[in-house]
């Protein structure tokens, strides 16, 4: 299994790569934003998505929308990680087809946990 | 004469009538008291068998401290299964502390790396300010660095606020913060003039500046131990990060880190 991180702070991208690491055989590629994901997305397959939102070039939704237009990659299950911790911001990441949303300051153990669900990994 | 012979016929006729039904009365009888023997036979077959159902006084003794012993066993295996039931739930909470204390070193190492990997000033301020944002929750803050002269903390970057003013050594909770070195907290709530939180940055004992928070993202409603350990952290390596930054800088970017200036600096003083 692969995950792809894509967060334009090594800062924070390392810290989700940490919590990550936590899940034995999952292997990591990092992309600086949405369309370093995008090429990466195309040139192998990956089983997740962990993405923040407020990024340059192409921002996290751009990228989950992307995702979701592509019938070789709308099967992905994305992760949205933000700063906005409002419900409606929650209903919109959601409505535009992330599976689940993180609101920063992130917890790894709360990241980890949603990507083993998704991952359907006990 | 023919009368007489008549009488006589008749009372024949009786008495074979009369004695045809006795001897048919005393067959019933006959069979009736053969059936009743049989089902006597049959009970008392019967009660033989229940008889030896019913278990003896000794038995039943038996029986009475099988059923306590079982009870007993029953109530240890409960006791058990409740001690089992409570170690399960101590190692399920000490898993998931594990997991906090785990996740809590991810963090600390994450953003000592970051903090002390930047090159430049300006990134070193960049990873403070990421890990403020991430990895505190923080919504409103500033970086406060020492002016020796006048003895002013001036804002150096800012978050979420417009342009932070300079404040005097010893005035206010970031001034007091920035004269004693000693950090203050208080609860995460909403955001007033003085700010929530203000840990001093440190070279050492020297105190060469401030980092105040004013406010929080709107999920983050505590400050959890994880949060106090990185303003610790803070606290300790975010001065020297920027030192060695401005080291670096200084050198018109080439490393401060050359053989000639550590051999010089190793030779020993007379």
């Amino acid at each position: 299994m692969t995950a792809l991180v894509v967060e334009d702070s090594p800062t924070m991208r390392q810290l989700v790569v940490f919590a990550l690491r936590r899940i034995r055989g999952l292997a990591i590629v990092e992309a600086e934003d949405g369309v370093d994901a995008l090429k990466k997305l195309q040139s192998q397959t990956f089983d997740i998505v962990i993405t923040d939102i407020n990024m340059p070039i192409m921002d996290g939704l751009k990228l989950v929308h992307r995702i979701r237009g592509d019938d070789a990659l709308k099967h992905i299950p994305v992760v949205i990680i933000t700063t906005e911790g409002g419900s409606e911001d929650r209903a919109r990441a959601l409505a535009l087809g992330a599976n689940a949303y993180i609101t920063k300051p992130i917890q790894g153990p709360h990241v980890l946990a949603t990507v083993k669900e998704l991952l359907r990994i006990p | 004469m023919g009368d007489s012979d008549d009488l006589v016929a008749k009372q024949k006729e009786f008495l074979d009538a009369f004695f045809k039904k006795g001897a048919e009365f005393a067959e019933e009888l006959l069979r009736e008291n053969e059936k009743l023997r049989f089902r006597v036979v049959k009970l008392e077959e019967q009660v033989a068998e229940q008889a030896r159902a019913i278990p003896s006084a000794a038995t039943l003794k038996e029986l009475v401290e099988k059923i306590h012993s079982l009870e007993k066993e029953r109530d240890t295996l409960l006791g058990r299964f409740s001690e089992v039931e409570t170690e399960g739930r101590e190692y399920a909470e000490r898993y998931s502390e594990i997991e906090r204390e785990n996740a809590s070193l991810a963090s600390l190492y994450v953003a000592t790396y970051q903090i002390h990997s930047a090159h430049d000033p300006r990134q070193v301020l960049r990873t403070l300010h990421e890990i403020l944002l991430n990895f505190v929750g923080a919504k409103t803050f500033a970086v406060y660095v020492l002016d020796d002269e006048p003895r002013l903390l001036r804002p150096l970057t800012a978050e979420g606020m417009d342009g932070a003013g300079a404040v005097p050594l010893g005035e206010g909770i970031i001034g007091r913060v920035g004269e004693t070195g000693r950090g203050y907290y208080s609860e995460v709530g909403p955001a007033g003039p003085e700010p929530r939180v203000c840990i001093p940055l440190q070279l050492k004992e020297r105190i060469v500046g401030v980092v105040a928070i004013w406010d929080f993202l709107i999920q983050k409603t505590e400050l959890l131990e994880g949060d106090f350990e990185l303003f610790d952290l803070l606290v300790a390596q975010a001065a020297s990060a920027l030192e060695a930054a401005c080291l670096a800088a200084g050198a018109g970017g080439a490393s401060p880190l050359r053989y000639d200036t550590l051999a010089g600096l190793l030779e020993p003083r007379e």
